[in-house]
Formats: structure tokens, C-alpha cells, sequence
């Protein structure tokens, strides 16, 4: 189940230039480069929801099914930008509304049907008339989509697949350099229609049939990636076999079985048995233990976007109208010791961060340029208050200027850090620089109640957050004046603007959404909408045994080149 | 015997209902949206989806219509689909609860087997050394949490001396309900689960047993010349028994719900684990189906119950 600061989500990515080539094509000789043969046990501390890409959105269940599923595209493993995997290559016409992807040749499914557009037009198809997945809007800009999904319509007019299923064109209605990324379904897949068919055509004007109810959701029938499935044992494990078919060469290992876990004890315990090959995202705390006590294993530690730390404030709280002002904002980042509490709360397995995008991600400003470090400064702190307007009351409280003590709630996830952690050093620290905060630990559910809305009854919030966005780069959904996560009321006028510039051109060129991107995170780190924290490391464990296991930054499974994975005999 | 059962049967209809009413409304009234929770972390689902997602599960109907439609569709077995699993309510109860009853029933056995004669000691040999020892083991393991037990279960016979697996049901990669492998995978989380029995039983046991012994019957007995084993066992022991068996009142309940902190430290798949999530999920539908289910059980459990007093004691008539 999902969990806001440790859940680690697949949307972190962009649409990078108007047209890439992807590496040569791959063929089903065997991956070289170790010893074939042998089993992989993977864990992970959270149960799966579906073996379905449609319904299957959490991370435990990508890092499964994305062993049999593949999208057209994906993100670059060490910098975020898209390259092709079953497309060979992507292109965006010059009106910015058509999307074309070319198939690399000879793919095939494991059991040897050839793999071809329909397959794609079946799964987006699926995915607009089933009443429960989330992946409906990827498509909504598509010409057709509205007809499809009322029933209107037998397919979604706007997608056409043409040379001999090798050419997938897909017209939107929308003008926009970004949606390649999911139109090209990555953190999606394709799904095999030759089985599914049987129990859902997509070729029909019946709008309430669907796949919602397949038993082939939990069960794939054939594979296009490198495992083909066993077998599922519910809380148990996932067991899957080597793929001789994958297109990238058969993988060197026969078996990889994904193991469940009740939670990062049970994790850990099955880490320091021996039982696991490697494990990844360990809970920072359990490092040491497990360095201490745990046999032949080696340890992996890499920065990744996966887990944004910050305190939200609401611009428009009414509580606290100070947070209206930049000056407060500013004052409020200074008056942290980031990298104190860094040290204090994560144990250093994290990294600084001074706005929303991750330093790795290709459109971070280069070498963070132009953006402030806000360091711990007391008195420069209390200085920028002042010249806000803010006077020092007798208790030592700074009154804003309408006569209002500057005192504030921090909401956060209770149970343990960081939230609470956090939250106990920000009071201790704003009440040197003269702000009052009441922490407000909640229930999960009841925070989320309260921090993904627009309510106005919140001051500032803990956040633990994908930097994501399904429209292939992170800042739109969070602080766009119009994104729908926008939960802290931002509104400025030239970070939209830098955004839309980034979003729908007209200039597409990768050059110049960067710039654009760039200029946006600027805004946000000079406008300090949010006390940036930091991202959490990624760490993993794997048995000295494994060899090509190499975590990076945007291969959230660690998995981009596991048919090169081998067991040392 | 077949009346008192079906005149308890039609007894438990009301309390049946009762608890309908107050599983579905306080899964209702707990705070937060399960859709707003299940996409807490995807910010680019729109509010639009996330209303259609809702409508598709009724969620956007009056509360009132949401409870009729679910007890129309519990007459008839059907318990929904979860949320977060995509799947009918009733396959996810199905394959978890033979995992529960498995551990459960196990760990009864193993304190059952060494809780009560630690009690029949312990009241045999009252104020010397055995009663001691067995109130302070009885105590301790009283006093210990059972997530503390576990993880020490862990550290010491799995990851220190690796004696035992440190959880899950069987070795990696297999499968199967009753053979060597699945025993000694089941050897900590039942050594864990027998142990609020065995810090109980031998108390109230030896308390019952005190009792017992001071009785005339058993002055009587003893008169006759019967041996003292088969004055405890015979006389004593079944005696003993009536008061203990209310402690079983609940326990198909227990056997089957499982236990949340046994099945998460060993990571046994059983329906405590599964119910537990998704109650921090709002699974509702696995919620409401869980505890109907439970509560269906514990008045199966009472009947039960009362069947087994009969059994202990004939003079006890059922039915008057």
C-alpha cells in the first residue's frame, strides 16, 4: 500500500528532444558477460497490488510486472531523458500535435506471436474503458478518445498503426512538446492482446465491457521482457523464468523470484539470513546493523529523485498571511539547519536539495547555477522578517503586521521520523529566529486528507514526495498556477510561464526546454515557495555473488540490465 | 441439542446485524477518501479520474444507499472487490485464511499442551519450587510484547545461530502446506503465538485446580482409596476444565483472523496481515468482509462453547 514520504514512484521524467535514436537493435542471443544459469532472489518490504500495468500503478508492483511488461520508451537510467526500448525510435511533428513511434524489428512475444502496434492500440484502448485505472488521461488529448470511451466509436480514431504494425502514430488535439513520455507508456505497458482479446475485444461500441475483471491480470500470459511469469503466491512471492525470446538477448540467469515482505523487519531479517540476492530501498537506519552482521554482502548507495523532502507553505494560509510574503519565506529557509538536521534525521544517506527538481535530472539547472543554498543564518534570518515588516514582540515572538503573533502549525505524518523528527527541529530553530510553530503529527489518512487539497486550513506541511509529473517533468503538477497538485496555492505569473514555455514550446528543442526548466526552478528556489530538504539515498544490499546488480539514478527497479545479471558459481 | 442451536442461530440474527451496521459506519467515518489515499503519491491523476474511480465504486453515493447495496450483495456472498488488489474480496479472504488457521491452530495446540499441565503442576506443588519457577516464567512472558518476543525469536535462532528461518512459510521458491519444510518454518511464529496461552492457562489452571483440590469430592475421592493420578486427572482436572473452557469462547475467532504482529514479524501471509493494511488503506470492502466474517465466526465460537460445557460437565443440560 501506498505511503506518502517512503513510497517511491516511477513519474520522474521528461520528454527530452523532438527525436531520438535509440542504441541498435537488440536479438535473442543469449546476454554475454557472465556465468548462465542460477537463481536471483529479490525482496522488497511492501505487499504488490496487481501483476496488471492498468491497475498495478504502485512501485512494488511496476518493479514485477515490468519483468513481463515493456513500454514503447523509456527514461535514461543515469540522467532521466527518453530513449527508445520497444520503439527503436520516437518523433514529434513540427505542429507539435503527432506522436510517432517506429518498432524495432523482430519483436516477438515469449510464446513467438510477433509483437506489433495493436498490441499497443489494444492496451490503450483497454486502458481508456477500464472504470479503474488510473492511465485513462494519458490518453484524453487523443483525437478519438472521447468517442471511445463513450462508445461512440469502435477505436480511438487518432491512433493509427501502419506498416505492418511497425509505425504507431498518435494524433493529439493539443499542440505540446511533452506526452511522449506517456503516450510511449513508460511507467506503463503494453500488454500481449492476442491472449487478453479473449476476454475483452477492444473492437466494440459497448462501453461498460472492459478488462477490469480479467483473471489474465494476475496471471501474464506471455512476456515481452526479459522474465516470463510462474507462478504468484499471494504475500508470498512472485516466481518468473528466463525469456529466451527477450529482445535484448536471453538473460544469463533461469529464474529471478521477487520475495514479499511484510515490512522493512522482515526485510531485514531475510537480508542478514542470506536469504535474499539483493534487496533494494533498506530503510537508511537498518545500514549499519546489517553492515555489521550481514555475511558476503555488498553495499550499494546512490543519490536518486525518488524521495523529495521539503516543509510546504501555503502561500494563501490564512492563519499565518506572512507566508504570502518571499521575504518570510526566505527568512524561514534560512532560519533551518538543513544539513545539521540532514545528518540529525537521515543519518547523511541523503542529499541536499534546493528546489524541486532532482540534480541528476537533465533539466536541473547546470551545476545548480543561479539557484541560493539558503545557508543556516540566524541573523540574516531575522533580518529579511524585519524587512518584511515583522516587529519582535515582548515574548520574543515576532507580530506580524497586522498584530498577529507569527505562530504557525507544521502538519506532518506521525508514528516516527522524519516527519516528527523534522518538525521538532523546525520548532526548535524558528523559535530562535522569533516563529512560534505547533507541530500537528496526524494519521496518515487524515493527513493526506488535509495536505492534498486546496484547503486553506493549513500553514505548513512535511512532505515526503516524488518530485513526479505524468506530463514528463516534475514542476507542472505541484506549481503551476493550474497543476493538479498544486496544493500550496502558488501562483506566479513567470513561474507559469517558464513552465508552459517548457511544456508546449514553441520551441521543443532540448536545449531549449531546459533553459526553460531551468529557469522555473530558479523561480521556485528564489521565490523559496518550500523549505527544500533533501532527497533520500537509494541504498542496496546484494550477495557478493551477484554481479552486474548496478543501481542508478532513474532505473528505480535497478533492473536496466539485468539479462546481464549473473550467480557466480 | 438441534433446537438449542437453532434457537441461538436465530438469536445471533440481530447481532449480526448490529455489527453490519457498525462495520460499515465506522469504516465510513473514519477520516479520509481511500481513492485520494490510494493516489496520495501520484499528483498527476486528475481530480477528474479520481472522481470517476469513486463513482465507479458507488463511493460518491448517500451512505445509507452504499449500506444497502453492500448487505444486498453480502446476502448473496458477494463481498465486492478490494481497492488496492483489484479482486473479489472473497478470493483474498481464501487464500489467507488457511495461512492464519494453520499458525493458529498450531500455536492453541503448543499452549494448550504445555499451558495446562504447567498449571495442574503448579497447583499440585503450590507454594514451592515448580509453582515459583512456572509464575515466573508465566509472568515474564505476560509482561514481554509479543513484537519484542518475535524479533528476539529472530536474532537468536534465525540470524545468530540460524537454527530456524527468520519468517515467510516455506524456503524460497517453494511451496507446500504440510511437510518438514513448512514445519520448521512454522516453529517460531507458533512458538510466538503459543505464548500468551502458555503465560495464561497455567494461572487460571492453577487457580481452578487450587479450588478443585480443597473440595469434598475430592476428600471423598482420595477416602476411597483411588490413587492421587487418577484423583487429579479424573476428578480434578476435568473439573478444573469448565471455567477455562469461557477463556475458548472466542478462538475460531482468534484461529482464523490470525495475528497482525506474528504474521508481520515472520512475514506469514495470513488474513491478520492482510486485514491490517488494508484497514491503514481504507480497503473498505476487505474491512467490512474481515470483520463480518470474525463476528460470524465468534458467535459460531459461543454456541461452541456452550456445547463443550455439556460435554465437560453432564450436569450441565442444554436447551433449559
Amino acid at each position: 500500500m501506498p505511503r506518502l514520504g517512503s513510497v517511491l514512484l516511477a513519474v520522474v521524467v521528461t520528454a527530452s528532444a523532438c527525436t531520438s535514436t535509440a542504441p541498435p537493435q537488440g536479438n535473442a542471443s543469449p546476454a554475454t558477460g557472465g556465468e548462465r544459469g542460477g537463481r536471483v532472489v529479490g525482496g522488497v518490504g511492501e505487499n504488490l497490488t496487481s501483476l496488471s500495468p492498468l491497475f498495478g500503478f504502485d512501485f512494488i508492483s511496476g518493479a514485477i510486472w515490468s519483468k513481463f511488461y515493456r513500454p514503447l520508451i523509456i527514461e535514461d537510467p543515469d540522467t532521466g531523458e527518453l530513449k527508445g526500448e520497444l520503439a527503436k525510435d520516437y518523433a514529434l511533428s513540427s505542429d507539435r500535435l503527432t506522436v510517432t513511434f517506429t518498432l524495432r524489428d523482430g519483436l516477438v512475444w515469449s510464446d513467438g506471436t510477433a509483437f506489433t502496434g495493436e498490441d499497443y492500440r489494444y492496451t490503450a484502448e483497454a486502458a481508456v474503458r477500464s472504470k479503474k485505472s488510473r492511465f485513462r488521461d494519458i490518453f484524453k488529448d487523443v483525437v478519438g478518445f472521447k468517442d471511445y470511451l463513450d462508445g461512440k466509436a469502435d477505436s480511438i480514431s487518432g491512433i493509427t498503426v501502419a506498416d505492418g504494425g511497425k509505425t504507431i502514430a498518435i494524433k493529439r488535439t493539443l499542440a505540446s512538446c511533452i506526452g511522449i513520455r506517456d503516450l510511449g507508456m513508460t511507467g506503463f505497458a503494453v500488454l500481449p492482446k492476442h491472449h487478453f482479446v479473449k476476454d475483452w475485444d477492444n473492437k466494440s461500441t459497448d462501453a461498460t465491457k472492459n478488462l477490469d475483471s480479467s483473471k489474465l491480470n494476475e496471471a501474464p500470459p506471455a512476456s515481452i521482457g526479459p522474465f516470463i511469469f510462474k507462478e504468484h503466491r499471494p504475500g508470498v512471492e512472485v516466481s518468473m523464468t528466463r525469456n529466451d525470446r527477450y529482445w535484448k538477448g536471453a538473460p544469463l540467469l533461469d529464474e529471478f523470484i521477487m520475495k514479499l515482505y511484510a515490512g522493512p523487519q522482515a526485510l531485514k531479517a531475510a537480508i542478514l539470513t542470506g536469504e535474499l540476492t539483493y534487496a533494494s530501498y533498506v530503510p537508511a537506519n537498518d545500514v549499519e546493523e546489517i553492515q555489521k552482521t550481514g555475511q558476503g554482502l555488498s553495499y550499494h548507495k546512490i543519490s536518486t529523485p525518488t524521495d523529495n523532502n521539503f516543509i510546504g507553505w501555503n502561500i494563501q494560509s490564512p492563519k499565518a498571511p506572512w507566508l504570502a510574503n518571499k521575504q518570510v519565506r526566505q527568512a524561514l529557509w534560512h532560519g533551518l539547519d538543513v544539513k545539521a538536521a540532514l545528518q540529525k534525521v537521515m543519518g547523511g544517506f541523503a542529499t541536499q536539495t534546493f528546489t524541486h527538481t532532482a540534480p541528476s535530472f537533465w533539466s536541473y539547472p547546470e551545476g545548480g547555477a543561479g539557484l541560493n543554498k539558503y545557508p543556516y543564518d540566524t541573523a540574516k534570518a531575522k533580518q529579511l522578517l524585519e524587512q518584511a515588516g515583522a516587529k519582535m514582540g515582548s515574548d520574543g515572538v515576532y507580530v506580524w503586521t497586522n498584530g498577529q503573533p507569527m505562530q504557525m502549525r507544521i502538519d506532518g505524518v506521525g508514528g516516527g521520523a522524519p516527519p516528527g523528527l523534522v518538525i521538532e527541529i523546525a520548532q526548535e530553530q524558528y523559535k530562535q529566529i522569533g516563529i512560534k510553530i505547533e507541530p500537528n503529527l496526524l494519521a496518515f489518512p487524515a493527513f493526506v486528507e488535509r495536505n492534498t487539497t486546496k484547503v486553506a486550513d493549513r500553514d505548513g506541511s512535511f512532505w515526503g514526495s516524488a518530485p513526479g509529473g505524468s506530463e514528463g517533468e516534475p514542476v507542472w503538477p505541484f506549481y503551476h498556477s493550474k497543476g493538479p497538485a498544486n496544493f500550496w496555492n502558488v501562483n506566479i505569473p513567470a513561474l507559469d510561464k517558464a513552465i508552459d514555455a517548457g511544456r508546449d514550446g514553441p520551441d521543443c528543442s532540448q536545449a531549449a526546454r531546459k533553459s526553460a526548466y531551468a529557469e522555473a526552478n530558479r523561480i521556485l528556489n528564489d521565490e523559496a515557495v518550500n523549505t527544500w530538504l533533501w532527497m533520500r539515498d537509494f541504498i542496496a544490499f546484494s550477495s557478493n555473488k551477484l554481479t552486474g546488480f548496478q543501481p542508478k539514478p532513474f532505473s528505480l527497479h535497478s533492473d536496466w540490465n539485468i539479462e546481464k545479471w549473473s550467480i557466480k558459481k | 441439542m438441534g433446537r438449542f442451536i437453532v434457537r441461538r442461530l436465530l438469536q445471533a440474527i440481530p447481532t449480526v446485524l448490529g455489527i453490519l451496521v457498525i462495520t460499515f459506519v465506522l469504516t465510513r467515518l473514519s477520516p479520509s477518501d481511500p481513492i485520494a489515499l490510494m493516489y496520495a503519491n501520484q499528483p498527476e491523476v486528475s481530480p477528474e479520474q479520481l472522481a470517476s474511480i469513486r463513482e465507479t465504486y458507488g463511493l460518491n453515493d448517500p451512505l445509507p444507499l452504499q449500506f444497502v447495496r453492500w448487505v444486498g450483495r453480502v446476502l448473496t456472498l458477494d463481498f465486492g472487490e478490494s481497492f488496492f488488489y483489484h479482486r473479489p474480496v472473497i478470493e483474498l479472504l481464501a487464500e489467507r485464511i488457511p495461512n492464519s488457521l494453520q499458525l493458529s491452530l498450531a500455536g492453541l495446540l503448543v499452549a494448550v499442551l504445555i499451558g495446562l499441565p504447567l498449571g495442574v503442576l503448579a497447583a499440585l506443588h503450590r507454594g514451592r519450587f515448580p509453582d515459583h519457577v512456572i509464575r515466573v516464567v508465566s509472568v515474564s512472558l505476560n509482561a514481554v510484547p509479543d513484537f519484542f518476543l518475535g524479533l528476539l525469536i529472530i536474532l537468536f535462532f534465525a540470524i545468530n545461530l540460524r537454527w530456524l528461518p527468520a519468517g515467510s512459510m516455506n524456503v524460497v521458491g517453494e511451496q507446500c502446506t504440510f511437510c518438514w519444510d513448512r514445519g520448521w518454518h512454522l516453529i517460531g511464529p507458533v512458538l510466538l503465538a503459543a505464548t500468551a496461552g502458555i503465560a495464561a492457562l497455567p494461572r487460571f489452571m492453577r487457580a481452578e485446580m487450587i479450588e478443585i483440590l480443597s473440595q469434598d469430592y475430592m476428600r471423598t475421592a482420595r477416602s476411597k482409596g483411588l490413587r492421587e493420578r487418577v484423583v487429579v486427572a479424573r476428578h480434578a482436572f476435568r473439573n478444573a476444565l469448565i471455567p477455562i473452557v469461557t477463556l475458548f469462547g472466542g478462538v475460531l475467532t482468534i484461529l482464523v483472523s490470525g495475528s497482525v504482529i506474528i504474521e508481520v514479524v515472520f512475514n506469514w501471509p495470513g488474513l491478520g496481515r492482510l486485514v491490517f493494511d488494508a484497514a491503514n488503506a481504507k480497503d473498505y470492502p476487505i474491512v467490512q468482509a474481515a470483520v463480518l466474517f470474525a463476528s460470524l465466526l465468534l458467535v459460531l465460537s459461543y454456541i461452541l462453547r456452550d456445547l463443550a460445557y455439556a460435554w465437560v460437565d453432564p450436569r450441565i443440560k442444554l436447551g433449559r
